[in-house]
């Protein structure tokens, strides 16, 4: 719709968390969100995200908008933001994580999915089952079997493993 | 009790029973480093088989390439003094001779393929210390030994190329055998129509091998396709 007026009229939005908080954000910074780009296609305005609860989103909101407003000047600051972003417990990262993955943000599940592995890598088999709720479906045979096979990887340089599972 | 926090809590805790998807634990999983990744098939039978699936391997190596710190290796290499320490080490691990200058070493998207005269080939995975002989086969000078990557199947196969009478004047039948790694519990013959001079040392280009078929008067380059596999092998080209 073609549009003569100089007066910027932002289309607004408004998310609605799982405990049926609402939040206004720009159209244009939210569909950053492949799903509420979709939702947005089909002519929503009330958007009700039944599975991101209002602390997760308030931070995605954060995060979506200070990734809209991206320019060439400010790349060093939005890396700094995501440095801090990622600051946080699993706990928080693993409910930001599904929320990504569910509002589909490709770049903030890049972003969390980094921030996994650089703070896994170092981390014991048992911490990793803590962290994310994994049974051991193995037997103890078939677990010693598994270790056998790559022995080097759990014996070289054992002292630097992390046993903590935060 | 504040029975809205306490609602939350609950909610919460549900929620941390809740597992990460898959997409997710391929995706963080493609972003460690090899040694945790060998960890980690402690975890269960689910990550056990997830970090030796075949496409989880060719994302997490094409990763890897934009990674700093990657080394690149040539395709061919003469064992003058053996380089890889690694390589020293898995090659003594296993019951084989010590490398010489004598060998061949081939490396072909991540893994390295040796020959050795008089005894099979021997196949090794540098970054996860894992290292395997292939089937009795017999490796004499007259013997070409080359490992090449299929990109669309995501498999590795061997050519191994005998050529019979070697005599360097006269045109040689060669017999051919394929092995492909992870399927094959033996070699397969393939049946060849074409005659070689002298085979020289092939290079695997997008799951084909190619080798220089080299004579005095002639030489040209002889294609074997990975895919096709029952042995199509055709003359690419003279010069």
């Amino acid at each position: 719709m073609a549009s003569s007026s100089k007066t910027e009229q932002k289309k607004m939005l408004i998310l609605k968390s799982s405990e049926e908080e609402e939040f206004e954000i720009e159209e244009s910074i939210a569909v950053q969100s492949g799903t509420i780009k979709n939702m947005v296609e089909d002519d929503f305005t009330l958007i009700p995200l039944p599975n991101v609860d209002t602390e997760t989103l308030i931070k995605i909101i954060k995060y979506m908008k200070k990734h809209g407003e991206k320019t060439k000047s400010n790349e060093k600051d939005i890396e700094e933001f995501d440095k801090e972003f990622v600051k946080k417990s699993f706990t928080e990262l693993k409910e930001l994580v599904l929320a990504a993955n569910y509002l589909h943000i490709t770049s903030l599940i890049d972003l969390l999915c980094q921030a996994f592995a650089d703070r896994i890598k170092n981390k014991s088999v048992k911490a990793i089952r803590e962290i994310f709720g994994i049974p051991n479906d193995f037997t103890p045979e078939e677990e010693a079997e598994v270790y056998e096979q790559h022995k080097w990887a759990h014996e070289e340089g054992k002292e630097h493993i992390d046993h903590s599972a935060y | 009790m504040n029975t809205a926090a306490f609602s939350k809590r609950k909610m919460r805790s549900w929620r941390k029973s809740l597992s990460i998807p898959y997409e997710i634990t391929f995706h963080i999983l493609s972003h460690l480093p090899v040694k945790s990744l060998m960890r980690f098939k402690c975890i269960s039978q689910f990550h056990n088989s997830l970090v030796s699936d075949k496409d989880f391997v060719n994302k997490h190596q094409s990763l890897s390439m934009t990674r700093p710190g990657r080394i690149k290796l040539t395709n061919k290499l003469k064992m003058v003094n053996p380089p890889f320490f690694i390589l020293s080490i898995l090659i003594n691990s296993i019951d084989h001779n010590p490398i010489t200058s004598n060998d061949f070493l081939e490396f072909v998207n991540g893994l390295f393929c040796l020959s050795t005269l008089h005894q099979p080939p021997v196949i090794c995975n540098p970054s996860t210390r894992e290292i395997t002989s292939l089937p009795n086969i017999h490796v004499d000078r007259y013997s070409q030994c080359s490992l090449g990557y299929e990109p669309e199947e995501k498999i590795y196969k061997v050519l191994f190329v005998q050529l019979e009478n070697t005599r360097i004047y006269s045109e040689t039948y060669a017999r051919n055998w394929v092995f492909t790694l992870g399927v094959d519990k033996s070699w397969k013959n393939i049946d060849n129509v074409l005659h070689f001079r002298r085979l020289k040392e092939g290079v695997c280009i997008n799951g084909v091998i190619y080798m220089l078929n080299d004579y005095i008067w002639e030489k040209t380059v002889v294609e074997f396709d990975l895919k096709v596999h029952m042995g199509y092998q055709k003359i690419y080209m003279r010069f």
